[in-house]
């Protein structure tokens, strides 16, 4: 029996970002009948996961231990800490644009220029990889090589670009909290981060053309880009956040 | 390859498609055939044989299958080919209701969608198999028809089953008439036969979507070869199979120890691993292939990976003792999904269940799950695995020979 939590590992890793039924990728939301949230609006919610003290420290919250469900106000887009001092520009066995077909890829990119920019990348990756939700965590070589996947693969290729281009870029996994209009939908997901400055930001190639406000709750970096990142992507279950109940403001102000 | 799309004109039987389910198709789902005295099954060259409660219309030898034709009712057969040597099952299923769509759309028209509307998991006697109902709608140029398939694999004595009936209707007699070809199925056996079998279960949200079985077979130099095999099938909301297929051969001592193990993982037929770790020279080294990329790695010099037969035999010291509650075990093991180091294994005795089972927490890596572990064998009869939202369970439901 204890081989199949490899392979469920690598389904959960495959899967948890796609779109699977019962869905794996759709996190269970609540939201007050009628509540519009337009962009920029700060956003209170409460989240519940497994490890609600990990992923509240991950997200600037202190949660003391047992508990499960805390509030959080979705504003300004967290900053994540890693484990280990990197530079985030070199390749890796997952982020390897060191590898041929990114010659073809930097080909196609010459009128971007010698520096392109963050939203000149993202719309790039955009147009260049067609939707597959059957695809796993590829390689950012074999996304250049194929150019299809779903957000995964969106935010491998967003990365690995970044880097050959000498910007500092990781992966991060998390939700993505989508509203249009009075319907708000948290899905789980995969971006890129680009460092600008002293921050990180967000580079999504796969939420382009989403019409709806997106925002962004991260659950994790991809730390591990080595041999094992698999093992590290299926690490992020312990943060998963499984339920997300919008708060109207009312409802906010009467929260000790 | 399996020829496995049985398609023609005879085979097909389609309905108008409304959006809830009218009368005349919950009278079309509700068909069944009959089930008589048992039929039996036996090749010309006397190498498979089995008995089925249908008739059997046909058996023919390809070149490397034999196809059998079975009548479960209505006008369309359903079909079952035997692969001698095996397949991937979770694979075979994603690859075959690929192919047999396409070998639909010639003949009725383009297949607008589909949908898997049931999976299944489990073992008849000590064949696991896997089981996937589909629906789909194509579309002739004036109106949308119905359609439906039965899919369902099995394993036994080292060979593949692959059975489909594409009609709507004939579940429960597609169900026994399969049960049965499995119970009864007889072939030359492809390995040594095993001294000990595990079957266990996954299951998700009240779906079965995958198995895994556990062999140990002796060598005749006395040595363990512990085989793994595991499928894994989950379906997508546009229609799709992701499938995963794994096999994890460990050759052990006789008291356990690892002489060496290969892991292979392949996703919808994708090799996505495909390494073994071995001694060389006082190293363990790892070769193989990741995703397309080669890997050759040397473990750290003090490295001793153990093996999970090692794991069990010591687990079910730490539960005979009297102190099994809070005890905490450790091992490590090699993971192809992270095959450049070893990762420790770690179990948490919780709590006594009942005389034979204590819960336990296992620490895979980063993986982290509750498991019922029994003492007789020391490996868990079931766990609950966080996925996303979802939690997958895992339960075992075969269980012969010891070791």
């Amino acid at each position: 029996m204890r081989r199949l939590t490899t392979l469920l590992a690598l389904g959960i890793a495959a899967a948890a970002q796609s779109q699977t039924a019962p869905p794996l990728f759709l996190i269970p939301t609540e939201a007050p009948k009628g509540l519009t949230l337009p962009d920029p609006t700060p956003v209170h919610v409460m989240l519940t996961a497994a490890d609600a003290p990990q992923l509240g420290a991950l997200l600037g919250v202190r949660v003391p231990a047992g508990v499960t469900r805390f509030e959080y106000v979705v504003d300004r887009y967290p900053q994540l800490e890693t484990k280990t001092a990197r530079t985030w520009l070199e390749p890796t066995f997952l982020i390897d644009f060191d590898e041929p077909p990114f010659a073809a890829l930097k080909a196609e990119m010459k009128d971007l220029g010698e520096k392109p920019s963050r939203a000149a990348l993202v719309e790039f990756v955009n147009r260049t990889i067609h939707e597959n939700f059957e695809r796993g965590w590829d390689l950012a070589s074999t996304v250049a090589k194929r150019r299809e996947g779903d957000c995964t693969e969106h935010a491998v290729l967003t990365t690995a670009l970044a880097r050959m281009y000498g910007i500092p870029a990781r992966v991060v996994i998390g939700a993505a909290l989508i509203s249009n209009g009075e319907e708000h939908t948290a899905v789980g997901h995969a971006w890129s981060e680009f460092r600008e400055g002293d921050l990180w930001v967000v580079a999504d190639a796969a939420m382009l053309d989403e019409k709806g406000v997106v925002r962004y709750l991260p659950m994790g970096v991809v730390e591990d880009e080595g041999l094992g990142y698999v093992m590290g992507i299926a690490a992020a279950q312990r943060t998963w956040i499984q339920r997300v109940e919008v708060m109207a403001p009312k409802d906010t102000a009467k929260k000790p | 390859m399996l020829r496995a799309a049985f398609v023609s004109v005879a085979l097909l039987c389609c309905f108008a498609a409304h959006a809830d389910d009218p009368q005349w198709l919950k009278d079309a789902r509700a068909r069944e055939g009959k089930l008589g005295s048992p039929h039996e099954i036996r090749s010309d060259d006397n190498w498979l044989k089995a008995s089925v409660p249908v008739k059997v219309k046909d058996l023919t030898k390809l070149e490397k299958s034999y196809v059998i034709t079975l009548d479960v009712g209505g006008g369309t057969p359903a079909y079952c080919e035997v692969m001698p040597n095996g397949f991937d099952m979770a694979d075979t299923l994603r690859q075959t209701v690929d192919a047999t769509m396409k070998e639909v759309e010639p003949i009725q028209g383009k297949v607008e969608a589909r949908e898997m509307e049931f999976t299944d998991a489990g073992a008849y006697g000590e064949a696991p198999y896997l089981e996937a109902h589909w629906l789909y709608w194509v579309k002739d140029g004036k109106e949308t028809r119905q359609g439906a398939l039965k899919q369902l694999v099995f394993e036994k004595f080292g060979h593949g089953v692959y059975c489909s009936h594409l009609d709507i209707g004939y579940v429960k007699t597609f169900d026994a008439m399969t049960r049965a070809l499995a119970e009864s199925f007889e072939a030359p056996t492809v390995a040594t036969p095993p001294y000990f079998r595990e079957i266990a279960v996954a299951s998700m949200a009240g779906s079965k979507i995958g198995i895994t079985v556990t062999t140990l077979e002796r060598d005749q130099g006395g040595d363990t070869k512990a085989r793994q095999i595991s499928a894994l099938v989950m379906r997508t909301s546009s229609g799709d199979i992701i499938a995963h297929d794994g096999i994890h051969v460990e050759m052990v001592r006789p008291d356990g120890a690892m002489i060496n193990a290969l892991d292979v993982v392949a996703n919808n037929g994708e090799i996505y691993a495909n390494v073994s770790v071995k001694h060389v020279e006082a190293r363990w080294l790892v070769d193989g292939e990741m995703q397309g990329k080669r890997v050759s790695v040397k473990l750290p010099a003090d490295s001793q990976p153990r093996s999970w037969i090692e794991q069990s035999h010591e687990l079910r010291k730490v539960l005979e003792s009297d102190k099994a509650v809070g005890a905490v075990h450790s091992i490590p093991m090699w993971v192809s999904l992270d095959p450049g180091k070893l990762t420790d294994m770690k179990t948490t005795v919780l709590e006594k269940k009942s005389a034979n089972e204590f819960t336990a927490r296992a620490n895979e890596g980063p993986l982290e799950f509750q498991m019922l572990l029994d003492k007789a064998t020391g490996l868990p009869a079931s766990a609950d695995i966080p996925m996303g939202p979802q939690t997958v369970r895992l339960e075992r439901v075969h269980l012969s020979g010891s070791f």
